[in-house]
């Protein structure tokens, strides 16, 4: 069954369609919460689970006019910002820690992940949309709601921070 | 590897391990949750419709008058049309 089938069948109330669109999306919703709430993996899977099952109520409302996985992203960002509201905390991540032998790409991700660490949840997200998910400018103005001005900034200052943070790392022993 | 390359790099790949099974037992526990307050919302209305009727006066007379009238058992299916029509919802979160 192909993506569009599946959502067409979710939308009418077909559960197994459903799950087939949950394991299909999990790993990005998953990991992109993981990214914005900077590492938390049991918060980043509470809040996708909640992404999954306010899709499926919502699937009726998707139009098919950008990507399911777009709209899917969109929910989770949704679903972020009132959680971010409702705890008005800054916990720290739970970054892993590197293993005694890791490898130089291993230890990239982790520089890069922690030095995600430093930003905004709206640098991440931007950055994370933008860069690793694919998504043009337009397209993740439009799942982040917010304006096109906006989300450039978040990412112009992002990327300006993540320079200096890396910088300092590769400087430091 | 420069900056915009290491951004670039797609998300690592996240198991599923029995997260997609976790999401779909939730769901199906909501769905039963869901369907019980309808339930309980159905018994209820119904318990206070019985109660205005049997309790107070002006309920008894109305049914007393309704009954006199021979209009009790249009009365009934109006009123069944009346709630599948326009069901009590209730919001489950």
């Amino acid at each position: 069954m192909d993506e569009s089938a599946a959502v067409r069948r979710a939308a009418m109330g077909d559960a197994a369609a459903f799950s087939l669109l949950v394991r299909q999306h999990q790993s990005r919703v998953r990991g992109f919460l993981l990214r914005v709430t900077g590492g938390r993996h049991a918060l980043a899977d509470d809040l996708a689970q909640e992404t999954f099952l306010e899709a499926w109520r919502k699937t009726k409302q998707f139009r098919g006019e950008g990507s399911f996985a777009g709209w899917l992203l969109g929910i989770a960002w949704s679903r972020f910002l009132m959680d971010a509201r409702r705890r008005k905390e800054d916990m720290p991540g739970e970054l892993p820690e590197p293993s005694s032998d890791p490898s130089q790409d291993t230890m990239a991700r982790l520089d890069l992940e922690k030095a995600f660490t430093q930003l905004s949840p709206a640098e991440r997200a931007a950055l994370t949309t933008c860069y690793a998910l694919g998504f043009s400018h337009e397209e993740a103005a439009a799942l982040l709601r917010m304006p096109l001005g906006t989300l450039k900034s978040h990412i112009a200052r992002g990327r300006e921070k993540l320079q200096g943070i890396l910088q300092d790392c590769e400087k430091s022993p | 590897m420069n900056l915009d390359e290491r951004l670039s790099q797609p998300l690592p790949e996240i198991a599923d391990r029995h997260f997609s099974a976790q999401v779909m037992a939730e769901f199906a526990r909501r769905e039963i949750r869901r369907a019980r307050i309808e339930a309980a919302s159905w018994i209820a209305l119904a318990t206070a419709v019985v109660a205005i009727f049997a309790v107070t006066e002006s309920g008894r007379q109305l049914a007393t008058s309704v009954l006199s009238l021979g209009f009790f058992a249009q009365i009934c299916v109006g009123l069944v049309i009346l709630l599948f029509l326009f069901p009590p919802t209730v919001a489950v979160e």
